[in-house]
């Protein structure tokens, strides 16, 4: 029984080891910890607005409308008078919010997607393969407008379920080539032949193995999810104002960009650096795990 | 060969089957009652019922979905509900704008991408390396319009060289046109450019990696001659294909470019047809960019098939 019980604790060691040696890793690049500090920085403006604004963002509207950018205001006031160096900092929120949540839907439904596919393959596999490249022939922005213009409303709970369902075939998608990859390995048929239970091989033998695979693909589709979100914003189906989004701003500003371009350009320019920022992270993270 | 292409051919015919049915299954299971969401919650019931009955939602789902689905076959893609005009008089000519733009594009990034994919893999690791990659992933993570607008305001409004629209005067001839054109193009090339470049990348620094590569520059050619005639040729295939996909992609980016600049392209077509709640021309709009996305990449295959002499002759399925 010992001589059993010795390759689990052996394994988790060399887990460890080699966490640590990824994390190692992601501190040593400094792109990584650039983009995280960024992450870190609208992060901390989405949970305390209140420390980090200067003024109220939605209600403090009796300065002079439609100011340039000056020191009492640097990114300038709006035409209804409020600070939008307020606005941008509060502005992190709601699309943190929605992209982290309609990530977490569909990682969490794709990747049991995918170990059903994986595990089971047959017909069910197949078919689901299929029905997965034809939803993937459509863009992710267009399928969006299509689901909330059928379902009638752009509310952001169901904007976020609408992300996190439209990732759930291409998550699944990568997971199932990692179970797929770790069926043929012998630990899985050692357990087969000890007689354990569908459900015990998939998640408790299985998934700890893909796991990284899930995590990559949790970074990168963060970023998608963003991506998608701050479009929507800006085609109209997003967060409704006076809420401070960054979308919602351009889409309310970005007409009068000229001679207004600091209502547009600011707002925009923190999508870019929340975007980016993710981007340089998820990719720091893919560059580890693949290692 | 052959085989190739066939079996190819039935797939992508396969997967357009099962669009056209999730394109119908949420076009008419989802909003539940077709003519209610349409008309909104203050219509009244006899005109919801009349709508239902113009537009024959309220007949069985596989009647409904066997009438529409032969229609498709003989080119008849439902009337448009806002316009009252076939669905087809206004997606033929979006169509073609959108291809205008999008051509325009791939002529601006192509070469460009394609050239900083090659420079990055040469000076693998290197400073000039690590500044196109992450100005490639920088470009290709941003959403099209950001940098749109920050295009827009460079070139548009503060150099002023560039109109801000696409929307040209009428009757303006080609240069015209792209010149209107240009500033939209631009902003698509942009996020094109981080994908291409960083699979340009990839695909060269394999093939610098490979036996065949080193054996060249043993044998002592010239490196101009090893780069041209042994790396590229091996790396540019895989360009091609994932460039002819981007195509695809290309028509999520059309919808927030062409708004920005309101180009009447086939994006700002499907936009303003969700935002009418016109759902039988969104429908068919949205099944003709799967369509083309579908030929576009099957055409992509055969492309890499006949460039890749190992799917040519047959030796790889």
């Amino acid at each position: 029984m010992s001589t059993l019980a010795a390759p689990p604790v052996e394994a988790r060691r060399e887990a460890r080891a080699a966490r640590s040696e990824r994390i190692r890793l992601l501190v040593r690049s400094p792109l990584v910890v650039f983009g995280a500090i960024v992450v870190a920085f609208w992060i901390f403006c989405a949970l305390f607005p209140g420390v980090v604004c200067p003024y109220n963002p939605i209600f403090d509207n009796n300065f002079v409308p439609s100011q340039p950018p000056s020191w009492a205001h640097p990114f300038g006031t709006d035409t209804n008078g409020r600070d939008v160096f307020s606005r941008v900092l509060a502005g992190s929120r709601a699309i943190l919010q929605i992209s982290v949540a309609a990530t977490l839907i569909g990682t969490v439904l794709g990747t049991s997607l995918g170990l059903l596919t994986g595990y089971l393959r047959g017909v069910v596999d197949d078919v689901a393969s299929r029905m997965i490249d034809a939803i993937l022939s459509l863009p992710l922005i267009i399928t969006a407008i299509f689901i909330v213009t059928a379902v009638g409303n752009s509310g952001r709970g169901v904007v976020t379920l609408i992300i996190g369902l439209i990732f759930t075939p291409v998550i699944a998608r990568t997971v199932r080539a990692g179970v797929l990859a770790e069926s043929e390995l012998d630990y899985v048929q050692a357990a087969r032949l000890r007689g354990e239970r569908s459900h015990y091989l998939m998640f408790s033998e299985i998934l700890p193995n893909v796991m990284s695979l899930v995590v990559v693909e949790f970074t990168v589709r963060l970023g998608y999810a963003i991506f998608a979100i701050a479009t929507l914003g800006f085609l109209g189906f997003g967060v409704a104002p006076p809420s401070p989004d960054w979308a919602a701003q351009i889409y309310q500003y970005y007409t009068l960009i000229d001679p207004y371009w600091w209502m547009t350009l600011f707002p925009a320019l923190a999508i870019a650096s929340l975007v980016v920022a993710v981007n340089l992270v998820a990719d720091g993270i893919r560059e580890a795990y693949e290692r | 060969m052959i085989r190739f292409v066939l079996k190819r051919l039935g797939l992508a015919l396969i997967t357009l089957f099962l669009l056209s049915v999730v394109v119908f299954a949420v076009s008419n299971i989802l909003p539940g009652n077709v003519g209610r969401s349409v008309l909104g919650p203050f219509a009244t019931q006899e005109s919801v019922d009349a709508l239902n009955d113009q537009l024959g939602t309220n007949r069985p789902l596989l009647t409904q979905y066997l009438d529409w689905a032969g229609g498709l076959l003989h080119g008849d893609l439902g009337m448009s509900l806002q316009r009252q005009v076939p669905a087809w008089d206004l997606l033929g000519p979006a169509i073609v704008r959108s291809a205008k733009l999008a051509v325009l594009a791939f002529i601006l990034c192509i070469p460009l991408s394609i050239l900083g994919g090659v420079i990055a893999a040469l000076r693998y690791g290197k400073p000039t390396d690590k500044g196109i990659t992450v100005a490639g992933i920088s470009l290709a993570a941003m959403p099209d319009y950001v940098s749109g607008i920050i295009l827009i305001l460079i070139f548009g409004i503060w150099l002023g060289w560039l109109p801000v629209t696409a929307q040209w005067p009428e009757g303006a001839g080609p240069l015209t046109q792209i010149k209107y054109l240009l500033l939209p193009a631009m902003t698509l090339s942009v996020v094109l450019f981080g994908y291409i470049a960083r699979i340009t990348r990839a695909g060269v620094i394999d093939a610098l990696d490979s036996d065949y590569t080193r054996t060249a520059y043993l044998k002592g050619l010239p490196s101009s001659v090893v780069i041209r005639k042994h790396v590229l040729r091996n790396a540019l295939p895989p360009t091609i294909a994932v460039v002819a996909v981007q195509i695809g992609y290309l028509f999520g980016g059309l919808v927030a470019v062409e708004f920005l600049f309101n180009y009447q392209g086939v994006g700002l077509l499907i936009l303003d047809a969700a935002r009418f709640n016109d759902l039988p021309l969104l429908t068919a709009g949205i099944l003709l960019i799967g369509t083309v996305y579908l030929v576009v990449t099957f055409l992509a295959d055969l492309l890499y098939a006949t460039l890749n002499p190992r799917i040519r002759l047959g030796g790889v399925e």
